[in-house]
């Protein structure tokens, strides 16, 4: 009896996972097959300057939070300064660190205290000291205060900043020349767009003069070799299909543009939250459901910023880690967007999405797992069978992962060497074959010793950048 | 096994558009070799037509044919395109344009035919190279049939492309059908195309002007941006859209910036009314109290002063940056100095410290 029971029990389980991994690897594929339809388009678009180009746009304010950065602070500042744009400043948040970052960016850029009065529409931690300085005829502004998390940082920030437009970017990133252009170009096209994200590529495979790239590299670090590849299928791919039905529901910390009087409507940043970036997102998309305002979130690939990832396996886990309990955080605060009928089919289909197939997928596996095992108890297992299929699922994310990173790298103009495609298909291999079995464990046991954290960065390791 | 099958079937796929992207890749590295060669062709083409012009004869009857046969294809009028930059310093290029009408004429019609994307990049070809030479009024009606598909860079490139022209009657037009249309532009893009005009800016601000009322709010405002780059003379005109408190914000706050640089005595008073009347919206005080930072007289050094108190932070702020940009002495802000208003002290006192920095 209890026989039948389980064996019941494990063909149920079976059958839900057969109808779970289709969905997910059909969508995986659609986002792909759209990348490939949009090769051409998006080629074509840059081939007859399908773009609204012109000598001025809106000026924005440029806002670099910053904690224990003084390895890359200077570089990125550099980056910054070279932007084609006619109008913009950069403010630079020092969040209390520990380390010399202020220091650094007052000698190289002699930048003066002066006693800015702020306007505190968001109320943030105390601000000690504002530092001005201007060169290039770009106004930047650097900010000490106390500690209080990467979102109050920010918010102080949206504080001191004068330009309607402001631009969250972190302290390790590097812009492209072109990409402030690039980035407020969706806002001129619809008015009704309040925030756009921008391309997030891994800065470890670049080296950037002047804003632009001259040489690319996939490096032999497997760590970071692996989240290129990881970037370009999951996030990107998935990110350039989701825009065309206005669901992104995530614009990365990394690199995103917010009209102001939006971000002080909402509030600004959240201080509780470990993932602020993607908190913020869902808020803005629950104030628009709530106050009936016609707005959308727009992605704009051409607008790339090449962000530095973790190097070593401990900090991508507790990148990872701060990630996943950031979507947990972000999902279960704004609930409504689960709703079609209140929030839009397209804003529900994303929520339920990051639902199934982020968040509750490393625990959806685990249950795969304890079902092998039962079955396998109950001599149900057909070894042949199982090995087949995962042979041929590694193969189909092996292809779908090195189509996607390809297909970024030729949108993006970018000449590859090459050893790096030989590098790119180990990478490809290693990420489907390992990486993402030890990310699903990362994010599996990420609740254990969770608490509400308040005021955390994510510290990871910085490298110097290759700028020039 | 259903899931083997479909797992076959997308490997397949798959391989399919790893397939297609790889080649796509290949295919556009022989397209950047094949380019080279095209636009070092049509280089050489257009080198022997300006030696001929230069000769004093005509543009020859082949190389028109050659561009009526091969610009069809949007791939050779990019290259054409590139081969035309090298020679945008020619004395004799106007003249060689002049003769080209016709075949350019022929190919805007094709081009009707196309894609939007196409569409686009030939009026983008031609608001770059018309350079007054190509005004037969065909071109304008040709251009306002490709508005029929609404692709924002359609829009914009037809409207660079019209206003390039240098008709003003084609402006009027286009704007006309925009706005009848009801399509809506970004003011900075409206505002940024007028400047393209070649002819007399004066003469096409007027006749905007004259039918300003009639544009949708968007255009009216890329007018009124145009204007405030362009000429001096709509100081009135500005003044009453200034005033009108039914009309839209946007423009009444375009009209008020225009008189920072356009100063005019009757709108200086009215601008200081703004900025002490705490029942005017506070978008109109803050930009008043900027816009006032040109008017040294002193009725507008006591109204900034007292608007240093101003309960708006951003009243105070601006007032205090209108009053530095007044290049005032410490001894007229010395009541502010010595006052006991803690909040203007303060950002007076910021400002008077980001000027000496600044000297």
């Amino acid at each position: 009896m209890m026989e039948i029971f389980l064996e019941n029990v494990v063909e149920k389980i079976s059958l839900f996972f057969v109808v779970y991994m289709i969905i997910y690897t059909t969508y995986l594929f659609i986002t792909v097959f759209y990348g490939a339809i949009q090769l051409h388009t998006q080629d074509r678009m840059i081939r007859y300057n399908n773009e609204l180009k012109h000598e001025y746009y809106i000026p924005i304010s440029v806002l670099v939070p910053a904690y224990n950065e003084e390895v890359t602070i200077v570089d990125s500042i550099r980056s910054l300064l070279n932007l084609q744009y006619k109008l913009y400043e950069l403010v630079i948040v020092d969040d209390g660190s520990k380390d010399a970052t202020s220091k650094v960016l007052i000698e190289y850029f002699h930048l003066i205290r002066t006693r800015k009065p702020i306007h505190e529409r968001i109320p943030t931690a105390k601000v000690k000291e504002v530092y001005e300085g201007q060169m290039k005829n770009i106004k930047i502004t650097l900010v000490i205060k106390e500690n209080g998390g990467k979102g109050d940082a920010l918010n102080a920030g949206v504080n001191i900043s004068r330009y309607p437009y402001v631009v969250a970017i972190d302290a390790d990133s590097l812009l492209q020349g072109d990409s402030l252009e690039r980035i407020i170009q969706p806002v001129m096209r619809d008015e009704r767009i309040i925030a756009v994200g921008g391309m997030i590529r891994i800065s470890q495979t670049v080296h950037m003069d002047q804003g632009k790239v001259i040489d690319y590299r996939l490096p032999w670090n497997p760590i970071v070799g692996m989240q290129v590849v990881e970037y370009d299928r999951s996030f990107l791919a998935s990110r350039i299909l989701l825009d065309q039905f206005n669901a992104n529901l995530i614009i990365s910390g990394a690199f995103g543009l917010f009209r102001k009087d939006v971000l002080m409507a909402v509030g600004g940043y959240s201080i509780d939250t470990l993932g602020e970036d993607m908190e913020l997102v869902m808020k803005i998309n629950a104030y628009c459901i709530n106050n009936q305002r016609q707005c959308r979130i727009a992605y704009e690939p051409k607008a790339i910023c090449w962000s530095q990832s973790p190097s070593s396996l401990k900090d991508v886990m507790k990148q990872r880690k701060r990630w996943y309990l950031g979507l947990y955080q972000s999902l279960s605060k704004y609930k409504e967007l689960a709703n079609p009928f209140k929030a839009g089919f397209s804003r529900s289909f994303s929520y339920y999405y990051y639902l199934f197939f982020e968040l509750w997928s490393p625990y959806i596996e685990v249950l795969g797992i304890l079902n092998i095992i039962l079955a396998w108890q109950l001599n149900l297992l057909f070894v042949p069978f199982m090995i087949r299929l995962l042979l041929i699922y590694t193969g189909y994310n092996i292809l779908l992962s090195m189509t996607a990173f390809l297909q970024r790298v030729y949108s993006q103009g970018i000449k590859l060497h090459g050893s790096d495609i030989l590098k790119a298909l180990l990478m490809v291999t290693l990420e489907t074959a390992l990486y993402r079995y030890i990310l699903s464990f990362v994010r599996a046991t990420a609740f254990i010793g969770y608490k509400k954290k308040k005021n955390v960065w994510g510290e990871i390791q910085r490298k110097k950048q290759n700028y020039t | 096994m259903i899931v083997n099958t479909i797992l076959y079937i997308y490997l397949f796929l798959c391989v399919m558009i790893l397939l297609y992207t790889l080649s796509y890749i290949l295919y556009s590295a022989y397209r950047n070799y094949k380019e080279k060669r095209a636009v070092m062709g049509w280089q050489v083409a257009m080198a022997n037509q300006i030696y001929q012009v230069n000769l004093g004869k005509g543009v020859h009857r082949d190389f028109i044919k050659k561009l009526q046969k091969e610009l069809v294809d949007t791939e050779e009028l990019k290259y054409f395109e590139k081969a035309l930059e090298s020679f945008q310093e020619e004395e004799v290029l106007l003249r060689i344009l002049c003769d080209l009408q016709k075949v350019i004429l022929y190919l805007a019609k094709e081009y009707g035919d196309k894609g939007t994307m196409d569409k686009a990049y030939f009026a983008l070809f031609y608001s770059r190279f018309s350079k007054g030479a190509w005004t037969d009024d065909q071109f304008l009606y040709i251009f306002l049939g490709y508005l029929d598909q609404r692709s924002i860079y359609v829009r914009d490139s037809v409207l660079k492309a019209v206003i390039s022209a240098g008709q003003m009657s084609w402006v009027l037009r286009v704007l006309t059908e925009f706005t009848d249309k009801n399509w809506s532009h970004h003011a900075k893009l409206v505002g940024d195309s007028l400047t393209l005009y070649p002819g007399d800016h004066e003469e096409l601000t007027k006749v905007l002007w004259q039918q300003w009322r009639r544009f949708l709010p968007t255009l009216r405002q890329g007018v009124l941006l145009y204007t405030t780059q362009k000429s001096s003379s709509y100081k009135r005109e500005m003044y009453e859209v200034m005033t009108d408190e039914r009309e839209n914000i946007e423009l009444r706050l375009s009209a008020m910036r225009y008189f920072m640089k356009n100063l005019y005595e009757h709108a200086e008073e009215v601008l200081r009314q703004y900025v002490l009347d705490p029942k005017k919206g506070y978008e109109i005080r803050v930009v008043a109290a900027r816009v006032l930072g040109k008017y040294e007289s002193k009725e507008t050094l006591e109204v900034l002063k007292e608007s240093l108190g101003d309960p708006n932070w951003y009243v105070r702020f601006n007032a205090s940056e209108a009053l530095i940009e007044q290049k005032r002495s410490l001894i007229d802000m010395k009541d502010i100095l010595l006052g006991e208003d803690v909040y203007a002290k303060e950002i007076l006192e910021y400002r008077i410290t980001e000027r000496s920095q600044r000297k």
